[in-house]
């Protein structure tokens, strides 16, 4: 699944509950400038996020939705679908949120997202989840990633060659390594915050 | 059939005035030849891991097995046979010649001095250290220190080697050949477990974990095909 709207979705379910206008409200509240979708486009997410079960429809949600014994739906007033997260759906979404953050640093803002996207006596829980499928992410590339071609350069075009993909692989694993102390950090700090909680209670 | 293998292991330590979990229901296998790399910062518990395999330090909870056997721990420097500890810093070196601190281990076992250094040359020129043999080692450079202990590791022909963290006093420039070294060592049917604070540490090992606070997280093997947690978050 390509599309952020469907993720920008599929995050706005898994913090509530919702219905199609609903959710394109508050996508448009929390996405301006970044994101600005037609309401076909909510609907069409979704059908999408649906189809690959990452979502599911409540049967019934809103009493005033409900139908009387054998009515049926006005044509001025239809029932609204809510759909809420599946499991799978929960599990999809960090990790892709993880993804994003170990491809491209700036999207460690979506950590602020994620933080919204769970219920708040879940909250760290839910960060403690994003940090290991995000440690998950970099360890697994970092792995993936071969150690640099030997310095031999046969010719001086091959040895420049060389150096440029000495350089990249350099940028790439000095980027991991920031991710990876990010990650130590972030446990430490969810850590204390558990510890003051429980000193609280 | 792995060659080592720790169950649920734990230990605590006293540090300063409060209580420290090094190790905290650690369970790892090790398959003959098999390279893994331990990814974690300093004071994750990473070096308690390789002590605690090596016999050197007894668990409080679990079980250390090499080879089928239980590695009791509490060995003082006789290491469980089989296994080496590469001493990567060179604690110990005196001002004895290269050639004969790598033949102490053999030295120490009651192998003839003559034949211990002859296996003591050998097993520095695997890791291309023969120019040092006659040097002593405050002469030698880190990269050349690291070198000359993993010959001394492998001069007792162990069939598991333990490393923590070889690159960590290495020239930035050098520590590619410090991994590609251990990885040939690992593929010489020598298997190894080493310890690293950096992304380089894990590149092109057979399979790769994370700790932190005494805890296995992560791992990812190197077809990238498989990822999984060995543990969730902790209540």
């Amino acid at each position: 699944m390509r599309s952020a709207v469907n993720w920008a979705v599929l995050g706005l379910v898994i913090e509530r509950p919702s219905y199609g206008y609903e959710l394109f409200q508050r996508l448009e509240r929390r996405y301006t400038g970044v994101l600005e979708p037609p309401i076909s486009q909510i609907y069409a997410a979704l059908n999408a996020l649906e189809r690959a079960r990452l979502i599911e429809p409540l049967p019934h949600v809103d009493a005033a939705d409900e139908l009387e014994d054998g009515a049926r739906p006005t044509a001025r007033r239809q029932p609204k679908v809510h759909y809420r997260a599946t499991a799978g759906g929960a599990r999809a979404f960090r990790t892709w949120v993880a993804e994003q953050m170990r491809d491209d640093p700036q999207h460690v803002e979506l950590l602020r997202k994620i933080a919204g996207a769970a219920a708040a006596n879940d909250r760290v829980s839910t960060m403690r989840e994003l940090v290991d499928a995000y440690e998950r992410a970099c360890v697994a590339e970092a792995s993936r990633m071969p150690l640099p071609p030997a310095r031999s350069g046969a010719t001086p075009a091959a040895a420049a060659g060389e150096l440029v993909e000495r350089l990249v692989l350099g940028a790439r694993r000095g980027l991991l390594d920031a991710h990876f102390a990010w990650i130590d950090y972030a446990r430490k700090e969810i850590d204390a915050f558990d510890q003051r909680a429980g000193t609280d209670r | 059939m792995s060659l080592l293998r720790l169950e649920r292991v734990g230990k605590r330590y006293r540090r300063a005035r409060r209580d420290v979990v090094a190790l905290d229901d650690v369970s790892l296998t090790v398959a003959p030849g098999e390279l893994v790399a331990i990814w974690g910062m300093p004071r994750s518990g990473r070096t308690t891991l390789l002590r605690v395999a090596a016999g050197l330090e007894r668990p409080d909870a679990g079980a250390v097995r090499f080879d089928g056997q239980e590695v009791s721990g509490g060995h003082a420097d006789g290491l469980v046979d089989g296994i080496s500890f590469a001493q990567v810093d060179m604690a110990g070196a005196g001002g004895e010649s290269i050639l004969d601190h790598v033949a102490m281990p053999l030295l120490a076992r009651g192998v003839a001095p003559e034949e211990a250094r002859a296996r003591a040359a050998a097993q520095l020129e695997r890791v291309a250290g023969s120019p040092f043999a006659k040097l002593q080692p405050r002469d030698l450079e880190p990269t050349e220190r690291v070198r000359v202990a993993l010959a001394q590791a492998l001069v007792t022909e162990p069939r598991l080697l333990l490393v923590d963290d070889p690159t960590r006093h290495v020239d930035l420039l050098d520590r590619e050949a410090v991994l590609l070294l251990v990885r040939s060592i690992a593929d010489g049917d020598v298997a190894v477990l080493m310890t690293t604070g950096e992304a380089m540490g894990v590149s092109g090992v057979d399979r790769a974990l994370t700790m932190s606070g005494g805890v296995l997280r992560a791992e990812a093997a190197s077809d990238g095909a498989e990822v999984v947690t060995l543990r969730g978050a902790r209540a």
